[in-house]
């Protein structure tokens, strides 16, 4: 146990003590995934536009603003900015005279469930002394649903304000409130397509950690080691293979995990998105896909001997597993040999799933799939390694 | 003649392949507790791959091993508590201290010596918390044979210890090396220099080919050679037929394209004879040395080959 503790060390105390595997293993990804949220995300502030729904009581249609019904004055307001030069910012839907409240309300958390909205107002019928509760719908996880739900707020607010000034002080009880409802994705369909770079990006640049440490990170730590004989001086002592390999296993894992709490944090600090990363399905699934990168590491050592080669191949390997896959952006369009690697990648199962099971975006492929795949090449690269795996610089074993 | 209880290492029928290649070819020898052994042998003669094998590196295709008096398949995790290894080939992870690289080590074996015991042992005590990488050629080497003798071994194995170092280094791990032989360690070494082997040895095994084709103590090694001295000259180009008339001269002659050596019993009439050959056939005496022969000489004669052919 101390030899597998003082391995660990070792692997540690380089990773810590050199600025350039710093740089590369723990600030890279957060600048990778800061740069991509910027290029594919387009949030420069001028593209922004919300599509909110308003639900109107089917009663209050024909209610003017002077009858003083708050449904009357709401629409009034949405007149107004539809009219204003905020309009850019704001998509407003409003129910047809044939629907009724209860139908489109329905269809509308439909598309909100789906991304299609990020809002709906639930007006209720209410109006003076008794104005009733505005049903604010949100999508949890969605950073534009969120912002959407403050604005409509505040304009609220600004309602009541004018209310007060046309009224004179009228109660608390008799103004305008809100309630926030969350929509339950896990009941969505499997059209929900609601999309945020930032949160589509995050499994993806996590994805990506694992893939750059299970393959190059320990394919270049073992084969630099394997081929300079450091390797076959440990194993002149009475320290046993498996006991180094659980060593760098281990500094994999922790290196791993500190990678996912600093994209967690950077994410959720720079561009305040909450994913509940920290589920208990989502942290086995982040195991399962760290331990198919670690075996695909292995399969590349025990077929390439040679330290030089070694990192060509690890490079040839990793860079199209990475970009054919989805990790950093839609690859579901692809056709022929580009579209057959995506087929195959197991990358492309295991963000999809990553995605999904964080409810960031529907995975295209089964459930069955997203295990089945990187299973198999696991189960391979395990077999491939078993058979033709060597601690030895030539292959002797 | 020696009893098997004070044999470290006894060995008999050892092979190893690759391939078409026999690397070792049945080989058979012992080691004596507490001596220096040498095997010696030009590059590929098959040492290393026999160490290997005696460290627990590789393992042999045939032959038996007797480990201090144990009957073992192979030398595995059990034998390994009690060797020491310093390979002919050492480096080390980047970015660890000569310390933290210590009590790596010792983490590898049930029973170590403590680090600051290590570091005294190898005049490396000021040197603890350097980066490895930082240290020179001769304090790397240092630390390897300190890294060998965490464990408090009762073999060690010193595969070309000195290759690469300069001079100074050279004469300082012989100096350790022999400190060790006197705190009792055996001591097992490969080498393809025939002074640090004739310096260090006890006794000496010669290898070629795979196969053992001479031993004895240095002495007795040169000894059977059966001559006093060697007179070496440059050889500046000689041909017949005034080489044949130098071979006809002296009967035991070894040249290359630089260099010619004459074995010769008294030097007395040997020399006379070798000016006037000179003055007959024109030819200018270059760096002519007198020496003693040594075991590059023995293994000459023995494969008609130099040691770093």
């Amino acid at each position: 146990m101390l030899a597998i503790k003082n391995i660990f060390l070792k692997h540690l105390r380089k990773q810590l003590r050199d600025r350039y595997s710093i740089f590369w293993n723990l600030a890279f990804p957060l600048v990778l995934l800061t740069i991509l949220a910027l290029i594919f995300g387009g949030q420069t502030g001028q593209d922004i536009s919300f599509d909110i729904s308003i639900v109107m009581p089917e009663t209050s249609q024909e209610i003017s603003a002077s009858d003083f019904a708050y449904a009357g004055i709401i629409d009034e307001v949405i007149n107004n900015i539809e009219g204003s030069e905020d309009s850019r910012w704001f998509q407003f839907y409003r129910q047809k005279s044939d629907q009724s409240a209860e139908e489109f309300f329905s269809q509308e958390k439909t598309l909100l469930e789906a991304g299609d909205r990020h809002l709906i107002l639930k007006i209720p019928e209410g109006s003076l002394p008794d104005p009733g509760q505005i049903a604010i719908y949100r999508r949890p996880g969605s950073q534009l649903s969120n912002i959407a739900a403050d604005v409509m707020t505040g304009i609220i607010s600004e309602i009541n304000r004018e209310i007060n000034i046309a009224e004179g002080n009228v109660s608390r009880d008799q103004l305008l409130t809100t309630t926030s409802r969350q929509i339950d994705i896990t009941a969505a369909n499997g059209a929900e397509r609601s999309f945020s770079v930032t949160e589509y990006l995050v499994p993806g640049i996590i994805l990506f950690t694992f893939l750059i440490s299970g393959v190059e990170i320990l394919v270049g730590r073992i084969s630099s080691m394997r081929s300079r004989g450091i390797l076959k001086r440990y194993f002149a002592t009475p320290l046993k293979p498996i006991q180094y390999f659980a060593g760098i296993l281990s500094f994999i894992i922790v290196l791993s995990a500190v990678q996912v709490l600093l994209i967690y944090s950077w994410s959720s600090f720079i561009f305040d998105i909450s994913l509940n990363i920290f589920n208990l399905n989502f942290i086995l699934y982040m195991i399962f896909a760290l331990i198919v990168s670690v075996s695909l590491g292995f399969m590349v050592l025990s077929l390439v001997k040679s330290r030089e080669s070694v990192g060509v191949v690890t490079n040839a390997l990793i860079y199209p597993m990475a970009f054919l896959s989805g990790i950093f952006f839609e690859v579901s369009g692809l056709t022929g040999i580009l579209g057959l690697i995506v087929a195959l990648n197991p990358m492309t199962y295991l963000v999809n799933g990553m995605r999904d099971m964080l409810g960031i975006y529907p995975s295209p492929t089964s459930e069955l799939l997203n295990l089945a795949v990187p299973l198999i090449w696991m189960a391979g690269s395990i077999a491939i390694s078993l058979m033709k795996f060597s601690w030895n610089p030539g292959g002797e074993s | 003649m020696s009893s098997s209880t004070d044999r470290a290492i006894q060995i008999e029928g050892l092979m190893k392949s690759y391939g078409s290649l026999k690397a070792v070819d049945r080989i058979s020898f012992y080691v004596k507790k507490g001596q220096i052994f040498t095997l010696l042998g030009p590059n590929g003669a098959g040492k290393t791959t026999t160490v290997e094998i005696l460290e627990g590196l590789k393992e042999a295709d045939a032959g038996r091993i007797e480990f201090f008096g144990r009957k073992v398949d192979r030398i595995a995790g059990k034998e390994k508590e009690d060797i020491g290894v310093l390979l002919q080939k050492n480096s080390y992870i980047e970015k660890v201290k000569v310390k933290e690289m210590i009590k790596m080590f010792s983490s590898f074996y049930k029973k170590s010596l403590p680090v600051h015991e290590i570091l005294e042992k190898v005049a490396l005590k000021d040197k603890e918390n350097s980066y490895v990488e930082n240290l020179s050629g001769g304090q790397q080497q240092r630390l390897s044979i300190g890294l060998a003798l965490i464990n408090d071994p009762k073999i060690l194995y010193l595969d070309e210890p000195t290759t690469g170092l300069d001079p100074q280094a050279r004469r300082n791990l012989w100096d350790l090396i022999e400190a060790l032989k006197s705190d009792g360690k055996t001591i097992f070494l490969t080498t393809h220099y025939m002074d640090e082997a004739e310096k260090l040895s006890d006794y000496v095994y010669i290898m070629d080919q795979g196969r053992i084709i001479a031993d004895g103590t240095p002495e007795e090694l040169i000894d059977n050679l059966g001559q006093e001295n060697v007179i070496d000259f440059a050889r500046n180009g000689l041909e017949d037929p005034e080489f044949s008339r130098l071979k006809e001269l002296y009967p035991r002659i070894k040249s290359n394209p630089e260099e010619i050596s004459v074995y010769v019993q008294d030097l007395s009439t040997a020399l006379p004879d070798l000016i006037n050959w000179a003055e007959t056939a024109d030819f200018k005496l270059d760096n002519l040395k007198i020496r003693r022969p040594n075991l590059e000489d023995v293994f000459l004669e023995l494969t008609g080959k130099g040691l770093r052919d």
